[in-house]
């Protein structure tokens, strides 16, 4: 759940910035399979299967209403009412996810997935104690549910309860052996402890579960880097960047390992890559931020979208830009840029329908004159690339580019109406 | 046989919390609260209507300086003002004189002193040695500069000096970055923050104190004393290289980090990386925070670092730093390895786990047992008086913290064997140290942000070990001696400490040294190495007395 909400190379700023107190954690839910069956007979609903899809799209606004046209069809289903509430905490709207977890409780009074993302919405709304009590009932309830230990354990940590911390994880991975997200925060809680080879141990185990893990190899050179063994602990780090050349952390331990091995200049060249992560990042948490208070509106939505672009997290930045536009259907840059982004992938044909609802949302937007024109060039569609330049200009007279362009598409459609 | 070694002392301690046993921990020293029978009946107004403002959440420091020269701790406490909306009385600072007796009297109308701006920080120098120190107001708003007239009373010379900069000014501090004789003074800036542009921030549902990037942050100014037969100052900020906005400025602490003769300047931020500016040795400075591995801690993370002090507290001869953080942080230790580089010791040393759950404010080291090594005493409080409406796991008020270093590198979290003094829960902010009743242990005065406003601990027991306090006077160097180096031997115990008088949050401590010396009954040397260069050695030294150096004096 919450997976593409959720920026893992985000996790530590959320777990321990002054401006995190809204934890969020890395919620990876490997270990939480729905096997909820209120029914001996299976009904297909489709419009559960249309909300499946929209998730899956990342449009969560659009999976909100069909979940609840599904749950009108079947209301009684804790299931389906799950998954709307999922919606709901997935489109930042957490009182109204709350709310929704409340009635799949009602229905369904022992459901541990769906209590699970009950208390990680809690969390979102800072009610931590209420998390952990719901967990603590959860992990009673259903003692092999590995995700709600490994929950459970994040919260524990977040309050230096590292002891406590330790015993949930270690109960997730007894629920769950190869559960790489529970190794990986238990090595996090005895690096806290000052255990570093038994965090080494935890961490070579997250790696077994998952080697393409970038988080789980920087944990691993951490632990070397404190047990001094330099020389492995960049090797590791290093594997770490090129799985994620995001991630601020190996970044940051990079930096420092080589400094202290004496490669000055390469260790400085890093720690100023990290340091400019580091301002992306408060970037994020703070457009996060934004968003977390003022879910509809479109903007921080789009902003999220551009940085995400920035930083090269191309699906990221699909999914806001969707977020955006489904909060203001009228947001001409929004389509503009995810046309930007299409095109980028190769995919011409989308983004010039992107361009056109850009214009379509607002007839003065210049910069989807040139952008679809730019499109319509490829196609050789001179004509019509000449008209949309010609668009524009009459918006952005002095638009220097549009002007070139205009000039240049005469020519081409002059010299090839003479080679005609 | 609690005292003597550090093994003994870990099992004692050990012994009296297993067992319970109040009656065998009486050798450790007690803190209890005085501050009424000392006849401090200060109360701090933080202007507060409900606004939210960011600057009443800040709180004030305070002061403990001779400002009349007999031999006793005054006390200088800064207050905050009324806020729109606020419709209280007006505050002013206000200025205790000790009577020498244990008690105090307020004097603020005398001595000239009590400034009405919005008060953050108090700094004491003797800019123009002539050993009356000088004292120096942080301000939301102009600062304000105090001269000491030598007779209990101040003159304001903000306007002649052209000292009063007007930004959000939190801790200043003097040192002789320079070292040319006289004192020059930091000021750490926090924020452009707006009374006009109250931005409204919320957590979850309620409304809280916005954090530090809300606003543009803003530098800090030094001040060069350029003093002839007048006190001059000229803001230098650029020119030394210390012209830098992108922190939030809480804390700024001068110290010989790398140990080279020179002062450094350790500056604490709010969120974002913290700065190490290295004195080049003509005073100017180039900031080496992230190289040095104090900008960010172990995780990486910019800390929401608020208070902060610098001492040697493994006794290895290099300065280490102690910083305070948010809730839900660890308050951070960073140990100076001697190569350039800083290693984050925080959980290594007992340090971290405590401190998560508290809001840090001041960071001081402070030897209160006198046993030779730096414990680590931290005032908390929340920034939000309904911190309990969006985070019921914690509280406005908190329980300070004691740290006690076990001699290994590593400490004990004392806070609830410390005595009463150390049990009450308040909004505690600034700390300034100081043996107010030279009985030859540290006492502590701590600035509250509410109800009972402020706190003076008196120490008990401390100076159950011996101990030498020192008082150092230069003539080549500053008056203060600030920024000199101390070495003392006694026996298997070697300390390395300097001359500060700014350090912690917003405040500034007794600026006599106060080396404890744990069983040893003799200093076997006492090396000082002077600001100015001179190097001075005193030999077997008697402990339990009060010693005036005088700098370049025959021993």
């Amino acid at each position: 759940m919450f997976q593409s909400l959720l920026d893992a190379s985000l996790t530590r700023l959320f777990r321990q910035t002054r401006h995190g107190l809204l934890i969020v954690l890395p919620w990876v839910c490997t270990a939480c399979e729905d096997s909820q069956q209120n029914s001996p007979i299976a009904v297909v609903n489709p419009e559960e299967v249309s909300g499946d899809r929209l998730i899956q799209q990342g449009q969560y606004s659009r999976a909100v209403e069909a979940y609840r046209r599904a749950v009108q069809r079947q209301p009684n289903t804790a299931m389906l009412q799950r998954k709307l509430a999922d919606a709901y905490a997935r489109d930042g709207k957490y009182a109204l996810a709350l709310t929704t977890y409340k009635e799949v409780a009602v229905l369904q009074p022992h459901y541990p997935k769906a209590q699970t993302e009950q208390a990680i919405v809690l969390t979102r709304l800072n009610r931590h104690a209420e998390a952990i009590t719901l967990l603590e009932s959860v992990t009673t309830s259903a003692p092999d549910y590995a995700w709600a230990h490994m929950a459970l354990g994040l919260l524990y940590f977040r309050q230096a309860e590292y002891d406590l911390a330790i015993a949930a994880y270690q109960r997730a991975i007894d629920s769950k052996e190869d559960y790489g997200e529970a190794w990986y925060n238990l090595g996090e809680t005895y690096v806290k402890r000052s255990s570093f080879a038994a965090a080494e141990k935890a961490y070579r185990n997250a790696l077994q579960a998952d080697s393409t893990a970038a988080k789980y190899h920087s944990g691993l050179g951490i632990s070397l880097l404190k047990q001094r063994q330099l020389e492995e602990a960049i090797s590791i780090l290093k594997r770490a960047l090129a799985i994620d050349s995001l991630h601020a952390q190996a970044r940051f331990n990079l930096g420092n390992a080589l400094l202290r091995s004496g490669q000055k200049d390469e260790g400085r060249r890093h720690l100023s890559i990290f340091k400019e992560l580091e301002n992306q990042e408060k970037r994020l948490v703070s457009l996060r931020n934004a968003l977390s208070k003022n879910p509809d509106r479109a903007e921080p939505y789009h902003k999220l979208a551009v940085l995400y672009g920035q930083r090269g997290q191309y699906e990221k930045a699909r999914i806001h830009y969707l977020q955006a536009v489904n909060r203001d259907p009228d947001f001409a840059p929004a389509y503009h840029n995810l046309g930007n982004l299409l095109l980028r992938q190769r995919q011409p044909e989308s983004a010039l329908k992107m361009f056109r609802r850009a214009i379509q949302a607002d007839s003065t937007y210049a910069l989807s004159y040139l952008a679809l024109g730019n499109v319509l060039m490829m196609r050789r569609q001179f004509d019509q690339a000449l008209a949309s330049y010609q668009h524009g200009l009459r918006f952005a007279p002095d638009d220097v580019r549009l002007q070139r362009r205009v000039t240049a598409t005469r020519e081409i459609i002059h010299t090839s109406a003479q080679s005609y | 046989m609690c005292r003597s070694s550090s093994l003994a002392r870990v099992f004692c301690l050990s012994l009296c919390i297993f067992a319970g046993n109040i009656a065998r921990c009486a050798a450790l020293p007690h803190f209890v609260e005085v501050t009424q029978q000392a006849g401090i009946d200060f109360r701090y107004t933080n202007g507060a209507s409900g606004q939210k403002y960011v600057l009443e959440s800040i709180g004030s420091g305070a002061a403990f300086f001779d400002a009349d020269g007999d031999g006793f701790l005054d006390l200088y406490i800064v207050n905050g003002a009324s806020l729109p909306g606020y419709a209280g009385p007006p505050a002013f600072n206000a200025h205790y004189r000790n009577k020498g007796d244990g008690t105090f009297v307020d004097i603020t109308q005398e001595a000239k002193t009590g400034d009405a701006g919005y008060g953050m920080g108090a700094a004491i120098g003797d800019v123009d040695n002539d050993g009356a120190p000088d004292l120096y107001v942080t301000n939301y708003g102009p600062n304000i500069f105090y001269r000491n007239s030598g007779n209990g009373t101040f003159v304001d010379i903000t306007q002649e000096t052209d000292t009063g900069d007007s930004s959000w000014g939190t801790h200043a501090s003097f040192a002789d970055i320079d070292n040319d004789g006289d004192l020059d003074l930091y000021v750490a800036n926090y924020m452009a923050f707006d009374l006009d542009n109250n931005v409204e921030c919320f957590t979850g549902t309620a409304r809280s104190i916005c954090g530090p990037l809300t606003y543009p942050g803003q530098s800090g100014v030094l001040y060069r004393n350029d003093s002839d037969e007048q006190i001059r100052f000229t803001n230098v900020t650029n020119q030394v290289g210390l012209a830098n906005d992108t922190g939030r400025q809480l804390a700024a602490v001068f110290g010989d980090i790398d140990s080279d003769g020179d002062t450094d300047l350790f500056v604490a931020n709010d969120v974002q990386p913290n700065f190490l500016f290295l004195n080049s040795g003509d005073g100017t400075f180039v900031e080496e925070g992230i190289i040095a591995g104090v900008a960010y801690n172990d995780d990486g993370l910019a800390e929401s670092a608020m208070g902060a002090d610098i001492g040697d507290y493994d006794n290895d001869g290099r300065f280490d730093i102690v910083l305070s953080t948010f809730q839900w942080l660890p308050n951070t230790l960073y140990h100076n390895d001697g190569d350039g580089f800083f290693t984050d010791q925080t959980f290594a040393s007992n340090l971290g786990e405590p401190s998560v759950p508290y809001l840090g404010m001041a960071a001081t080291f402070i030897d209160y047992d006198n046993d030779g090594f730096l414990d680590v005493y931290i005032t908390n409080g929340h920034l939000d008086d309904n911190v309990h409406e969006f985070d019921p796991a914690t509280s406005y008020a908190q329980q300070n913290q004691l740290f006690r270093n076990r001699g290994n590198g590593s400490f004990d979290d004392v806070s609830a064997s410390s005595g009463p003094g150390l049990l009450v829960e308040r909004v505690s902010h600034g700390a300034a140290l100081g043996d107010y009743d030279n009985d030859g242990d540290s006492d502590i005065f701590i600035s509250d942000s509410a109800s009972p406003r402020c706190t003076l601990l008196r120490n008990d027991g401390g100076n159950a070990n011996h101990y030498l306090t020192l008082e150092l006077i230069g003539t080549s160097s500053n008056r203060d001696g600030l920024g000199a180096r101390v070495r003392a031997v006694a026996g298997s115990l070697v300390q390395t400490r300097e001359i500060r008088r700014s350090h912690g949050y917003m405040g500034s401590s007794d600026v006599r040294l106060l080396l404890g010396l744990g069983s040893q009954s003799r200093v076997d040397t006492l090396h000082i190495n002077w600001p100015s260069g001179t190097q001075q050695t005193l030999v077997d030294i008697e402990s339990n007395q009060y010693l005036i150096v005088r700098e370049n004096a025959n021993n």
